[in-house]
């Protein structure tokens, strides 16, 4: 049959111009951008500076506290996320009521917007009534609780851990469909030489879910370096930008109308997610198997 | 001891269970105390047998709820319906053609999964659009992040559809449009019904979006808690009836759509 003349180009079309018109030139143009000095009192004046907005980025202190922050955040996360939901999956996978209950539950915090759990955090991490200091007091370590939110040293960390608490069932999802394409007869062949519960997982369940791994790792990196609401609605920044991350640094200088400025910002935080994401991809794809 | 090793994981599981429980009861549970109980952020029932319903009324009158409900129902449904005929057709030709340009085609869409949004010069894009603070600039826009996905998981699964469907279609003499639409769309059912769970909730739920390029009077549920935990600050009980609100569609979407919003997530996870 004719097949160059049946499948129609035609039917490609309006996906690929509202995503060249919307993805392709907003992406290339911001090239350009970032070497103007646009911003809102010109609106329609834009004049090319050259370098100028990557020496300002470059010398602005608070640009490399948000870059560190949010190198933190993205290890912090990326590590706990995958090793809890993990655990998790292993715990849960087994077909039963009490199992599909678990599941359900742990899942339910990823359908809610990260705007939202920041919102209801706000009232978990509050250091007088809040449930961990709460629950911290009356089991009589009273002496742990802390202002979550307010104290620089710890506010980087409990944003953290609400994105742990959020997305671990994610990942727990996507490894109990790994786990459970791994052929059964894997494990007896294991058992009758005698492996023990460690072994197995080590040598069997391991290596043969590296797929869900790639997948749960590049989610989680990407993810993590995009995070933006869980900080925005919570401390927004502060205090003393101790939680600045590049996702809110952007924003506060695009919201003060910096707009060439806020370009530049965008294409280094463009150019560190896509080589970090791309970095592991490459690395974790090595490590897959067949058979 | 056996008996012990049976018991410990399912205890475990069930404390683990409860962490991600209270959170959810915490607010349910204040959502109905009066002010002053309510700020004490306790876990017990109202402790004067009360339940003060009053609260959602309060926050259905002040919180332009129905607004913002209908904001997103807007933005999200237009998108959704954009999404799935766009990127269907698009990953029908991706599935089929085979050439260069087809799987370059394909991995410059899939690109936009692992790219952040360049928020500057889509604003300059939509300034010159005239399209900053509309409903459709926001669809064009989620549409644009939705993509990406929504050709992936079709690409792959036009690619389990037997050619011979395409043939036997073109011997009745249908083009490439009438086959797509009446043999071929029918048959994506699962897998559409999967990606519009995962963008309506994706456009329903994103915050920076409608922050950069929309204000208030065109945001959905979700970022609207933010203006009114902004103007309740010191009154727990409205700010947990808002989020109540705002949870309710999701997990009814949730617990209706659950499967599909599972195999729509795992897609690629395993060996197929």
């Amino acid at each position: 049959m004719g097949k160059k003349g049946f499948y129609s180009n035609w039917m490609m079309y309006p996906a690929i111009l509202i995503f060249v018109v919307f993805f392709i030139i907003p992406n290339i143009s911001g090239f350009y951008l970032a070497f103007t000095d646009w911003n809102v009192y010109f609106i329609d004046d834009m004049r090319l500076v050259g370098f100028d907005n990557f020496q300002k980025l470059f010398i602005d202190n608070i640009f490399w506290i948000s870059l560190k922050n949010t190198l933190f955040f993205v290890f912090v996360t990326v590590m706990a996320k995958n090793i809890i939901g993990f655990i998790m999956a292993l715990l849960v996978s087994k077909a039963s009521k009490f199992n599909t209950y678990l599941r359900t539950v742990m899942f339910l915090p990823v359908m809610i917007s990260g705007i939202v759990i920041s919102i209801i955090f706000l009232s978990i991490y509050n250091p007088e009534t809040g449930l961990i200091n709460t629950f911290l007091r009356s089991i009589g370590l009273g002496a742990l609780a802390k202002g979550w939110l307010i104290d620089s040293k710890f506010a980087m960390s409990s944003i953290a851990a609400m994105e742990i608490w959020q997305w671990s069932g994610f990942n727990m999802v996507i490894f109990i469909a790994g786990l459970q394409s791994i052929p059964h007869n894997f494990y007896e062949a294991a058992s009758i030489d005698g492996a023990t519960w460690f072994q197995k997982i080590r040598y069997i369940t391991v290596p043969l879910m590296i797929q869900s791994f790639t997948m749960t790792f590049v989610f989680s990196i990407i993810s993590g370096f995009k995070v933006f609401a869980q900080v925005y609605g919570t401390t927004n920044g502060g205090p003393n930008d101790s939680t600045q991350v590049m996702a809110t640094f952007l924003f506060r200088s695009f919201a003060r109308g910096q707009y060439g400025y806020s370009a530049a910002v965008g294409i280094v935080f463009m150019l560190v997610i896509t080589l970090f994401s791309a970095l592991f991809l490459v690395f974790l794809r090595k490590k897959e198997i067949e058979y | 001891m056996k008996k012990l090793k049976m018991i410990l994981p399912k205890l475990i599981m069930f404390l683990m269970s409860i962490m991600f429980i209270a959170p959810i009861w915490m607010v349910a549970v204040n959502s109905i105390k009066s002010k002053a109980e309510a700020n004490l952020l306790g876990m017990a029932f109202p402790k004067d047998g009360i339940i003060h319903l009053i609260n959602y009324f309060k926050v259905i009158e002040q919180g332009g709820i129905l607004r913002s409900f209908m904001n997103g129902l807007i933005e999200s449904t237009f998108s959704v319906v954009i999404i799935v005929l766009a990127a269907s057709s698009c990953a029908y030709i991706l599935a089929r053609r085979k050439g260069k340009i087809y799987n370059i085609i394909f991995y410059t869409f899939i690109m936009g999964l692992i790219i952040p949004v360049a928020f500057i010069p889509t604003y300059l894009v939509l300034n010159k659009l005239n399209l900053v603070n509309t409903y459709a600039g926001l669809i064009f826009i989620f549409t644009t992040y939705g993509l990406p996905s929504a050709i992936f998981l079709y690409t792959g699964f036009v690619k389990t559809i037997p050619r011979e469907l395409d043939e036997a279609a073109l011997l009745d003499g249908c083009n490439c449009f009438r086959a797509f639409f009446s043999i071929i769309l029918p048959l994506l059912k699962p897998v559409t019904v999967t990606i519009s769970i995962l963008s309506f909730i994706g456009a329903w739920n994103d915050t920076q979006i409608p922050l950069f390029f929309a204000s208030g009077d065109h945001w959905a549920l979700p970022l609207s808690v933010y203006n009114f935990y902004g103007a309740h600050e010191k009154s727990w009980n409205l700010v947990f009836a808002d989020v109540i609100i705002i949870i309710l569609p999701l997990v009814i979407i949730y617990m209706i759509g659950q499967k599909y919003i599972v195999s729509g997530m795992t897609a690629g996870a395993v060996k197929g």
